[in-house]
C-alpha cells in the first residue's frame, strides 16, 4: 500500500511554523556496519557524533497528507465506487427524477439562477452515476464482446485473404480420368 | 452526499502545541482503547516512532497516531488476497462504507481519543483537520471537481494530461479562529486514463489554543461544517452562493 506519510516525512508544527522531521540515519548495532564486522576497531569508530538525531526544520503551511482510500487499480476502483452508488443513489433515484424534472420545468419557463443551474447539473450527474451504477457494467461487457467480436472479424477476413492468395500448384495424385488417358 | 457514491475515506487531525512530557504518557493513557481493539478483533498492528509517538492500526482499517504535536485517527481500506485451490490469486475487495458514516465513525473515535488523552488536563489544539481522500474515474467525476480541474486546465493551450496540484483558500475569518480548506487532485492521463485523486482538507486553525472540555460536541460542529464545504465543492457554483 502506497503510503503518502512515512516515519522519515511526518510534518510537525510548533508555535505557529510548520516543522518537517528528515530522514533518520540508519544505525547499525553490533551489525557488519562500518568497522562492525573488524575486532580490531575501537568501538564508536565509524560512528558520526550525532547519529540517529532527525533534524526538525521549517516548512511552509500545510496539510494533513493521509493515506490514499486503498491501493486500487483502476478498473476496482470503477467496482468500488459503482458499487458505492448503488448503495446511496439508487434508493433516491425517483425523488432525484422529480427536483431534475421540476428544475427543468421552470427552466423553460425562464432563466434559472446560477444556483439552481448548478443544482440542475449536479442532479443530471447523480442520475448519469445512478445509470451507471445499474447498467454500466453490462455495458462494460457488451463492449467487451463487441470488441472481441471485432478483433474475430478481422482474424478471419485476414485469414480470407491469406487463403486467396495461394495459387494451387499441380496435384502430385493422378485423377481417373488422368490414369485411364495414360493407358 | 457526492462522496458517498465514490470510494472515501476521511482522516481527522489535531495538532496540538509540542509536549514533550506528556508524549510518554499516550500509550499507557490509550490502553482502555487498546484493550478493547485486542478483545474484539484479536489482533491489532502498534509501532512507535522513535522520535517519540506512538501508532497503532486495527483490523478493520482505523489508524490512530499520536506524534509531538499531532493526534491522528484515520480510516483506510485494504485489498486482501484470495486464494483458492485451482484457481489463480485473485484480489478480493473489501466491502464499501459510505464516507458519511466512516467519518462519523472517526469524529467518534478521534473524540474518544482525545478523552483519553486529556486525562489530567484538556487537550489545546490549534488546528482541527478533516481530511477526505477519494479515488474516482475522472470522467465521472462530480461538476464541481470537473469545474475546477477543467478552469485550471484551460490556461494552456494544449489538453492538461498530467497534473498534482493543491490550492489553499481562506474560508471564513472569525475572531477566534479561521477556516480554510486544502483541494488537492492530481491524475496522469499517460500513465492511468481517467483515474483521479482528490483530497479536500478542511481546517479549523484557532488564534488562542483552543480546549476541547467536550471533544464529541466540538468535533461533530466542525465535521458539519467541513462536510457543508465538501458538498458545496462537489456541487459546483461556489461563487454563486
Amino acid at each position: 500500500m502506497p503510503s503518502a506519510q512515512t516515519a522519515a516525512q511526518t510534518k510537525y508544527s510548533a508555535e505557529g511554523v510548520v516543522y518537517e522531521r528528515g530522514p533518520a540515519e540508519a544505525v547499525t548495532l553490533g551489525g557488519p556496519g562500518p568497522g562492525g564486522s573488524d575486532p580490531d576497531r575501537p568501538v564508536g569508530a565509524g560512528a558520526g557524533p550525532h547519529r540517529g538525531l532527525r533534524t526538525l526544520r521549517a516548512v511552509t503551511e500545510t496539510g494533513a497528507e493521509g493515506e490514499l482510500p486503498g491501493d486500487f487499480e483502476p478498473d476496482m476502483v470503477r467496482e468500488l465506487n459503482r458499487t458505492a452508488t448503488r448503495q446511496q443513489l439508487l434508493p433516491q433515484r425517483r425523488q432525484i427524477a422529480r427536483d431534475r424534472s421540476a428544475l427543468f420545468m421552470k427552466s423553460q419557463e425562464g432563466p434559472l439562477t446560477r444556483r439552481e443551474e448548478a443544482t440542475l447539473r449536479y442532479l443530471e450527474w447523480q442520475l448519469d452515476r445512478i445509470e451507471d451504477a445499474a447498467i454500466g457494467e453490462g455495458l462494460d461487457r457488451l463492449a467487451e464482446m463487441a470488441a472481441a467480436h471485432e478483433t474475430l472479424a478481422k482474424r478471419v477476413s485476414g485469414w480470407l485473404r491469406d487463403m486467396k492468395k495461394l495459387v494451387p500448384g499441380p496435384s502430385k495424385h493422378k485423377g481417373r480420368k488422368a490414369r485411364r488417358s495414360s493407358r | 452526499m457526492w462522496l458517498d457514491t465514490f470510494i472515501a475515506v476521511p482522516l481527522i487531525g489535531l495538532q496540538t502545541a509540542p509536549n514533550f512530557g506528556a508524549l510518554y504518557k499516550y500509550p499507557e493513557r490509550l490502553q482502555p482503547l487498546l484493550d478493547e481493539v485486542v478483545a474484539r478483533d484479536s489482533e491489532v498492528q502498534v509501532g512507535v516512532e522513535p522520535a517519540g509517538g506512538f501508532q497503532f492500526r486495527t483490523k478493520r482499517g482505523f489508524a490512530y497516531k499520536v506524534l509531538l504535536d499531532n493526534v491522528i485517527v484515520e480510516f483506510t481500506y485494504s485489498a486482501s488476497d484470495k486464494r483458492l485451490a485451482g484457481h489463480r490469486p485473485a484480489i478480493e475487495l473489501p466491502p464499501v462504507e459510505s464516507f458519511g458514516a466512516l467519518l462519523e465513525e472517526t469524529v467518534d473515535q478521534a473524540a474518544r481519543v482525545v478523552s483519553l488523552l486529556s486525562a489530567s488536563e484538556p487537550l489545546r489544539v490549534r488546528r482541527v483537520g478533516l481530511l477526505a481522500s477519494a479515488l474516482m474515474e475522472k470522467s465521472k467525476a462530480p461538476p464541481g471537481v470537473a469545474d475546477m480541474i477543467g478552469r485550471h486546465g484551460s490556461f494552456f493551450s494544449g489538453d492538461l494530461i498530467k497534473a498534482e496540484s493543491t490550492f489553499v483558500v481562506d474560508l471564513d475569518r472569525a475572531e477566534a479562529h479561521t477556516d480554510r480548506c486544502h483541494h488537492a487532485y492530481a491524475f496522469d492521463d499517460a500513465e492511468r486514463p481517467d483515474h483521479l485523486t482528490v483530497k479536500l482538507d478542511w481546517q479549523r486553525v484557532f488564534r488562542v489554543p483552543l480546549a476541547l472540555s467536550a471533544p464529541t460536541e466540538q468535533l461533530r460542529r466542525m465535521k458539519d461544517a467541513a462536510l457543508a464545504y465538501f458538498e458545496r465543492v462537489g456541487q459546483g457554483g461556489l461563487r454563486d452562493a
